[in-house]
């Protein structure tokens, strides 16, 4: 079943669209990953979710049913612009949260306390947020999320001014919550975490869905397949030309786009029967980065804002 | 609605703000500001503040001047310095043939000794004028001091001069006081002042008024954070608006029920144990308990109705600033019964009255004033409670309406046509 659908959701503000007949669906238990450039409507998407703005056009389901329809909206939720009490205590904060989502006030310290240790923040229980760091802020805001084992979580830039200590414990936590059969729409600009996270990805540009499939799927079609070769010598004499479309040379190494008809293995071939002397042979398949630049950039540019 | 989420919101708000170090103070603040007020006037009529007054008196009538410093040395003496002058008073005889233009230059000068001068003059048919001069005039209770006590001494010299028999003189000469009976519902009396009324009063409205603004700004200000801060983001995400603002409201509510508990209580405690012999200034009948059960109904409705008001703005606000210009004209409402205190002592019954104090934006402050100095009629309690209970849902209902849009918008505070606009939606 459909964690999400969005209908052909559409909401403007005065006379700007901010999200323009918008339609695609996440899988229950998968991380998605909702990317855009600033200002592509992300935000708003994700506030039409939680139900705190109303689609002007469209539906948005949540499990096969309408906002409306439901009395308690399973939801965590981590926003881009970060949000606690800065006066009450860590462990206050969890429990408040955790019992506005219908845990009884015993069960709530419990968890509050099991899950700060989780994150190493045992010795800061008795800590107001405002004494935090602003790392340290951030990880009470994703357990604020993720705590009460929502079905879907939405995460707005869950990673941005993280450590690579934290980043590595945050990935640790979405995955755990996937496996607790958490439905995650991630919004990052971290593309590599995107990469290594998600199953499938939306990309959203000027309020339009312009990319929507698996990762694999995107890389294949839109990838262009990179070689790198570092040869023991000069680059010799050969009609690179043939097989490439593009060629960045230096003295020794020489970087290359293939060609749609070739595989790297043929180039490979090409170059052993030459008897070239060969250091390295190096394929990369795009990146999702490269084709986040590629495809905005095609699409005119940045937005406003 | 959810009861468990308004529940949890309320507990929230109880618990943050019960744990404050402010609401401590301000807990233990209060009464002692309260009493401050009541007993600094009194003192500061009491303790003397100037330097001692040199006056010189011209006593034409040579039969006033010993009398004179013989009575002021007297009440000194007692304790009651010259009834109640602010200054000590030394006098002077004016040596024979000085002229009070000499004495006037003399005074002129900064250097002089002498403050101020008393001719006591005697016209042709023997009725005593007198003049005082002085660089400040403007020390009322001095004059008055002076005032007094010639007209005593007059009052002797005249009873003596007629040969009126000591017994007759001396009754003469009382004072009579009149004692203020109040009238109450079933013909029952009640000795009283008006001192006693007037402070009642205004510790009922002004109590009254510290509740609900301070009480209103704290829902206001804490909307205001959150909205600021972004929790609200997530709050929603879990909770729908009315359910945050019922939580809020109900919890700050209880707050301040709480602080009044607290003094209540400490109130009693404090007349029963009667350290301070409070039961000689107030009697038992002084507060009764349907004085502190309808201040406990106004204080509830007329912070529903306002924290609805102030929530609301609060929703539409995002700096302090903001808050403190929205907050301005609640005040100036809420205040004007304490302002207009004497007027309402006046005439608490005329016309004006009875129909703002059915008014909702007035009632709370206005009702207990009046409740507080006469019997007002059960009729107009019971429907100004209506009218207030119906004005809290009206803007609970239009509030919701603001609160609802206003707390997601950012950047420049809407106009009035823009709310208008939200609460026709």
């Amino acid at each position: 079943m459909d964690a999400l659908k969005y209908e052909g959701v559409s909401k403007s503000f005065g006379d700007k669209n901010a999200v323009n007949e918008v339609c695609f669906s996440v899988e229950e238990g998968q991380i998605f990953g909702l990317l855009g450039p600033n200002g592509a409507g992300k935000t708003t998407l994700i506030r039409m979710t939680l139900g705190i703005y109303l689609p002007d056009k469209g539906f948005i389901r949540i499990f096969d049913k309408s906002l409306k329809e439901i009395e308690d909206r399973d939801l965590g939720y981590l926003p881009e612009e970060r949000g606690l009490y800065p006066k009450m205590k860590c462990k206050d904060v969890l429990s408040f949260f955790l019992e506005l989502k219908g845990f009884s006030s015993s069960q709530a310290r419990e968890k509050a306390l099991s899950s700060l240790e989780k994150v190493a923040l045992k010795d800061y229980a008795n800590k107001r947020i405002e004494e935090l760091s602003k790392g340290m802020q951030q990880k009470i805001q994703l357990l604020v999320a993720l705590n009460h084992n929502p079905k879907i979580a939405i995460l707005d830039e869950p990673f941005s001014g993280l450590d690579p200590v934290n980043v590595d414990l945050f990935k640790d936590l979405i995955k755990e919550a996937e496996q607790n059969g958490t439905t995650v729409i991630l919004s990052s600009h971290q593309m590599e975490l995107v990469e290594q996270l998600c199953h499938k990805i939306a990309l959203i540009n000027k309020g339009n869905i312009v990319l929507n499939g698996e990762v694999g799927e995107i890389k294949k079609k839109y990838g262009e397949n990179e070689v790198r070769i570092d040869f023991s010598g000069k680059v010799p004499d050969f009609n690179f030309g043939d097989y490439a479309e593009w060629i960045k040379k230096d003295t020794s190494s020489l970087k290359l786009s293939l060609k749609k008809e070739f595989k790297p293995n043929d180039l490979l071939e090409k170059l052993v029967l030459a008897k070239f002397e060969i250091l390295k042979f190096e394929t990369a398949t795009a990146s999702l980065h490269d084709i986040f630049v590629k495809v905005v950039k095609e699409e005119g540019g940045e937005n406003e804002n | 609605m959810k009861i468990k989420r308004v529940y949890a919101v309320i507990k929230r708000e109880f618990l943050t703000s019960v744990m404050k170090k402010s609401f401590l103070i301000f807990t233990l603040l209060t009464p002692i500001l309260l009493g401050a007020l009541m007993i600094l006037p009194s003192l500061m009529w009491m303790v003397k503040t100037g330097k001692p007054q040199n006056i010189i008196v011209f006593d034409e009538t040579n039969s006033i001047y010993d009398k004179l410093v013989l009575k002021s040395s007297e009440k000194e003496a007692k304790g009651n310095n010259p009834a109640n002058a602010t200054n000590v008073l030394n006098f002077l005889k004016a040596k024979e043939g000085l002229k009070i233009e000499e004495v006037v230059k003399e005074i002129s000068n900064d250097k002089s000794e002498l403050d101020s001068i008393l001719e006591i003059k005697k016209g042709e048919k023997e009725e005593i004028t007198s003049t005082f001069y002085g660089k400040n005039i403007s020390n009322i209770k001095l004059v008055a001091t002076l005032e007094r006590l010639i007209n005593e001494i007059n009052l002797e010299n005249q009873l003596k001069k007629n040969n009126i028999p000591d017994e007759i003189a001396k009754e003469l000469q009382k004072k009579i006081d009149i004692k203020a009976i109040k009238i109450e519902k079933g013909g029952k009396t009640k000795e009283s002042s008006f001192l006693k009324e007037y402070f009642k009063a205004f510790i009922a409205s002004l109590l009254l008024y510290f509740l609900i603004i301070g009480y209103g700004q704290t829902v206001m200000r804490g909307i205001m954070e959150e909205k600021s801060s972004r929790v609200v983001e997530i709050l929603l995400s879990s909770l729908k608006p009315s359910e945050l603002l019922l939580g809020k409201v109900i919890g700050i509510a209880s707050v301040g029920l709480f602080q009044y508990l607290i003094w209540t209580l400490s109130g009693i405690i404090l007349f029963l144990a009667n350290p301070l012999n409070f039961t000689a200034t107030f009697d038992k009948s002084f507060i009764k308990p349907e004085e502190i059960i309808l201040f406990l109904i106004f204080f509830v409705l007329g912070f529903l109705f306002y924290a609805s008001i102030l929530a609301a703005a609060g929703s539409v606000c995002s700096t302090d600033q903001e808050v403190q210009q929205v907050m301005m004209p609640i005040v100036i409402i809420l205040i004007f019964p304490v302002i207009f205190l004497g007027l309402i002592l006046q005439n608490p019954n005329a016309l004006w009255l009875i129909i703002l104090s059915m008014i909702p934006i007035f009632s709370p402050t206005l009702m207990m004033t009046r409740l507080a100095i006469i019997s007002v009629p059960l009729w107009q309690t019971i429907l100004s409670i209506v009218c207030l209970m119906a004005g809290i849902v009206f803007v609970a209902w239009a509030g919701g309406k603001i609160f609802r849009t206003g707390i997601l918008m950012t950047g420049k505070m809407p106009n009035l046509f823009e709310i208008l606009k939200w609460i026709k939606e």
